[in-house]
């Protein structure tokens, strides 16, 4: 067997391989609308409605947050996310999540938050007012 | 408007700074261009020209580290990257971490390393020296422009060349602050991120930078060969510079998953996080040139193939280096920096090394005469080419899927319009590809090493190998049968797994044994791959049998089609002080504690149960909250691991109440309470919706964690108990206000069992604290008696010696309390002690108060003559406490904690640790033996 030979087999293996990964394992960011077409597990991105109710209750599930997510086309949704509710929740501007939508509600285990960055802080702290 | 004349500005650091690196990028340049025309004539003055011109940029180095470390030490916030990484309160030993936290910082700190190993390859590299260190100088040069801070109008744009780390806070942000010319004396450090306060920021990126400068070394070798038109010489080199690269690169890299165990609440020691990816690639390729660098010095073959695995790394290493400084990770990644402005800059580095590289493989491959001779597939290095391959496509496919941000945004470039794609889960994507790379590189590299370089005598070797695979397959699927079941729920690929990382220790250490005899000089390679067997069976272990305990027993979901029960049981509500049995456990919050104002740890014990119910083992943690220094951002959570020989029992606090957040959730939650005020007195009773309570008594003391006393507090403190009505419990419940100088704050008190909060108003201080200055007054000589209002009054006597706490003291003060017996209407007996003080010639009184009868005692005057004493007394026209009752409070004694036991978690340590081990022997072997 030649080198050769043995090098473009691999390369079409994993050529072949990264597509049929790529296609199956990426998605673009869905729309509200598209997860409930589709009913598979998706990535939605949004903005948090921060004039809906937030409810987590520990003493009462621990697993349990919801909330209201407003898609980019302006949809709004109620996530249930099966997690406490982050640390950081109230303050993020965007917020991904990944999950599948069940009836009305969109169930989710994944959340990635978009805040104001903890790695950058553009306020100067001053000793005193003036 | 006329410049502004700045006081207290530093200046002449900043104009050395910047000069240094002006100086250093011209030194660079003429290194290049001195040591470029030398490489065909070492004994040109140019040789020594360049030379020269390397230190110098090496000293620039030096000054411009020194300046900046200067201006840190003195806190001269003046300078924007010293305002940004440093505060007044932030310790000393975190002061090079604050010094690598930034872009320019860790930019200097890779520079560093260079300058460092540039300083042995001038004096060790030999022939080479010229070749070698003109490009090492190249990249300095493009290095040193990251720090630039030059700005070149172009037309009609700017043109920003790096970013000096010399630069003003007025410089980078408009600020009316900036009128005022002190404005110096009022700015304040940031300070260190709460979350990189950690010992691992000081010891994780001086490793990995120094991974990521020995990657270059390889291949400034491989290119100086061609360029000196020598095909092979340069693969001794290349290949001890390669061991060095991979052992330290590899330990850089398994810091970051230590740290990011220990420190990071993302349970686990690998996510495959972008920027943990893009330094785990250059590693793999590096591993794949040493590997055929190693076929080439043995059979002469795979040089070339050697070359384009090492500029691979190295150019990944300028890739990753863009990944994570442009920005363009910012939706992907956690912890990649933010953008600086300077991704053409971090292209223009990957273009002109591409281009160097591709250039010079392109014009001198034919020194490598092609060998027509075909290779044998029992030879061994056909397997270590294999292997190689197999590395290079596991690089590949890792920074395929992680190049998605930027597929993404080249596609945007061209339709605006487009989403964006993500990969969904990118843990399950990259272990179900990587998995493969796993098994193959197991298999190979244990059937590999019982094969021989050049094998021309096969026919004769072939039965001794067949017997050594063969006892090594059986022995392997003995323990394999035997662990088999120690597995949770394995699918058939982590089976397969299973068997080649068990194959890969069995016939490492047959060969170790068989071949070597022990002999551990020569044992590196089969420890390493010993090692790496045992780190695929500690990934499996720690991968499949992870177990979240925390979960509550009782709780109950209606599973959906979709989500494992895991999803459902991750977190754990617990109660401070009330036990919750888990599964195997019973765990409690005990206490929790402020180490200092940024740091609070929580007491957690796990106590192990046996199927008996006995208490097998008590276990503490102790997990941390991380406040950051901008309230406004919530703390962060680090873990707390104990550590057993089988399995790390891991917790971190998850969830906690607002009250313990920030001053900011705290205050919203106290906001969103309805209070409804009461006026009542002691004895009195007042209702809420379950029930009732009776003030039992209002009273000066205040034992509540949060308050630390300062003298001349006037305190108050309602004590409440509380009845329910469909109970006979009774609960106490006491809130205190505090009244100091000129203002007061409360400390209202929850009781978590009844949902109820209770504050005092502050009107209630004029009651019991009553200002007025009027009253009646009473002469009174030692032991005499006299009666006001009602009150009999007795005058015990002086105390010369006063507590200095009962008033704001001053140590020249002369104070004297009049020590008096008050006997009200009721019957009760009270003592009052007020204070009578003279300070620089003048009197001022602190009056007594007796809480309950709402009086106020003052000594007004003391004869000395007559030997009596002044005293007036001032009776509250209202007694009554005004108590503000807020029902539903939130529970301010719960948190959710996730705990997760990592069995086996000790076989990934050992076999990392054991593969580094290997590749350091054989780099050690190799080094002496030069």
């Amino acid at each position: 067997m030649n080198k050769l030979h043995i090098i473009a087999a691999l390369v079409l293996i994993t050529g072949m391989a990264l597509f049929f990964s790529l296609s199956r394992d990426v998605s673009t960011y869905a729309t509200f609308a598209e997860a409930t077409e589709n009913q598979h597990r998706v990535k939605v991105a949004g903005t948090l409605a921060k004039d809906k109710e937030m409810y987590y209750n520990p003493a009462e599930n621990p697993n349990y947050f919801s909330f209201y997510l407003r898609d980019p086309k302006g949809a709004e949704k109620k996530v249930i996310l099966l997690q406490g509710k982050p640390q950081d929740f109230d303050r993020s501007e965007q917020i991904v999540v990944t999950g599948e939508m069940k009836g009305d509600e969109f169930v989710a285990n994944e959340v990635l938050l978009k805040c104001p960055s903890k790695y950058k802080d553009e306020e100067i702290y001053m000793k005193k007012q003036i | 408007m006329p410049p502004i004349e700045y006081l207290g500005e530093h200046r002449w650091i900043g104009h050395v700074l910047h000069a240094s690196v002006i100086i250093g990028f011209l030194a660079s340049l003429n290194a290049i261009i001195a040591y470029s025309k030398s490489v065909r004539n070492p004994a040109s003055p140019w040789m020594k020209y360049g030379r020269m011109a390397f230190y110098l940029q090496g000293l620039m180095v030096f000054a411009t580290i020194f300046l900046i470390f200067f201006a840190m030490l003195n806190h001269y916030y003046e300078y924007e990257y010293v305002r940004h990484h440093i505060s007044d309160d932030l310790p000393f030993k975190y002061i090079f971490a604050a010094f690598w936290e930034g872009q320019e910082g860790s930019f200097l700190l890779w520079m560093f390393w260079n300058v460092i190993l540039g300083f042995i390859l001038i004096r060790k590299s030999g022939p080479w020296e010229a070749p070698v260190m003109a490009l090492f100088a190249t990249l300095q040069v493009l290095l040193f422009s990251m720090l630039l801070g030059i700005h070149i109008g172009w037309g009609e744009h700017l043109v920003k060349l790096g970013s000096s780390p010399s630069l003003l806070v007025r410089e980078t942000f408009t600020a009316p602050i900036f009128e005022n010319p002190n404005y110096v004396s009022l700015l304040k450090g940031n300070g260190l991120n709460p979350l990189l306060q950690n010992y691992w920021m000081t010891i994780h990126p001086p490793t990995l930078f120094l991974g990521f400068s020995s990657t270059i070394v390889p291949f400034l070798f491989a290119f100086a060969g061609w360029w000196k038109n020598e095909p092979k010489a340069w693969l001794k080199p290349a290949q001890e510079w390669a061991l060095f690269a991979v052992f330290i690169l590899g330990l850089g890299i398994l810091m970051g998953g230590a740290w990011a165990y220990e420190a990071l609440s993302f349970g686990g020691y690998w996510a495959w996080d972008p920027v943990e990816n893009m330094s785990l690639v250059p590693w793999i390729m590096l591993l794949a040139g040493l590997h055929t660098n190693m076929i080439a010095r043995s059979t002469g073959r795979a040089v070339g193939t050697t070359y384009i695995y090492y500029a691979l790394a190295f150019i990944l290493v300028l890739y990753s280096t863009y990944l994570t400084r442009s920005g363009v990770l910012g939706d992907t990644s956690a912890h990649a920096f933010t953008d600086m402005g300077l991704e053409w800059q971090l292209i223009l580095m990957i273009v002109v090394f591409t281009f160097l590289s591709a250039y010079q493989y392109l014009t001198k491959r034919k020194l490598v005469a092609s060998n027509s001779e075909e290779e044998k597939i029992y030879s061994r290095e056909y397997w270590m080419f294999i292997g190689a391959m197999v590395l290079l496509f596991s690089a590949i496919l890792i920074t395929g899927a992680t190049s998605l941000p930027v597929f993404n945004k080249i596609i945007k470039a061209i339709s605006p319009e487009y989403l964006g794609s993500v990969i969904v889960d990118p843990i399950s994507h990259h272990n179900k590809f990587q998995l493969w790379i796993g098994v193959l590189v197991g298999l190979i590299s244990g059937s590999a090493e019982f094969l021989r370089f050049k094998e021309t005598r096969w026919a004769e070797y072939k039965p001794r190998f067949l017997k050594l695979m063969g006892s090594s397959l059986a022995i392997t699927a003995g323990l394999f049968l035997l662990t088999m079941r120690l597995l949770n729920e394995p699918s058939w690929q982590h089976l397969v797994l299973q068997f080649a990382g068990i194959f890969a220790l069995v016939s490492n250490l047959a060969y170790l044994f068989t071949f070597l005899r022990g002999k551990l000089k020569l044992a590196g390679s089969a420890l390493a791959h010993f090692g790496f067997g045992m780190m695929l069976l500690g990934i499996l272990a720690t991968g499949l049998n992870k177990q979240i305990i925390s979960s509550n027993l009782f709780a109950q979901s209606d599973l959906l089609e979709g989500f494992s029960t895991e999803d459902y049981m991750r977190n754990l509500a617990l109660i401070k002080g009330a036990p919750m049995p888990i599964k195997d456990y019973e765990v409690t919050w005990m206490s929790d504690t402020l180490l200092d104002p940024f740091n609070r740890q929580f007491q957690i014990r796990f106590d192990h149960k046996d199927e008996s119910g006995r208490v097998i083992k008590k276990i503490n943690v102790s997990p941390t909250l991380i406040y950051n220094r901008n309230e406004a951002q919530p703390p962060s959570s680090n873990p707390s691991i104990y550590r057993g020989l089988l399995k790390d029992l891991y917790t971190f606090v998850n969830w906690l109440p607002p009250a313990m957040m920030n001053r900011e959730a705290a205050a919203k939650i106290e906001d969103s309470l309805r209070y409804i005020p009461h006026l009542v007195a002691v004895g009195d009773t007042l209702f809420f919706s379950g029930g009732y309570g009776v003030l039992l008594s209002v009273d000066d003391s205040a034992r509540v964690p949060e308050y630390k006393a300062e003298p001349g507090d006037q305190v108050l403190r309602a004590s409440v108990q509380f009845h329910r009505l469909n109970d006979t419990g009774s609960y106490l419940l006491q809130s205190v206000i505090v009244s100091r100088e000129n203002y007061y704050f409360s400390l209202p008190q929850t009781q978590n069992d009844l949902a109820l909060k209770v504050r005092i108003s502050p009107l209630s201080l004029e009651n019991f604290y009553p200002s007025s200055l009027e009253g009646d007054d009473l002469e009174l000589k030692e032991n005499q008696s006299g009666k006001i209002r009602g009150y009999q009054l007795r005058f015990l006597g002086f105390d010369k010696d006063p507590a200095p706490s009962r008033y704001a003291s001053r140590p020249n003060d002369v104070a004297v309390a009049t020590r008096l017996e008050i006997s009200s209407p009721d019957g009760a007996v009270r003592l009052a002690e007020p204070l009578f003080v003279i300070r620089d010639n003048q009197v001022f009184l602190v009056p007594d108060y007796i809480l309950d009868q709402a009086l106020k005692v003052s000594c007004i005057k003391i004869d000395p003559q007559k030997e009596s004493v002044l005293i007036r007394l001032y009776e509250s026209v209202e007694n009554k406490i005004q108590l503000e009752l807020a029902e539903n409070a939130p529970r301010n004694d719960m948190i959710v904690i996730q705990s997760i036991l990592f069995p086996g978690i000790n076989l990934f340590w050992l076999g990392s640790f054991l593969m580094l081990g290997g590749v350091l022997l054989s780099g050690v072997r190799r080094w002496i033996n030069r």
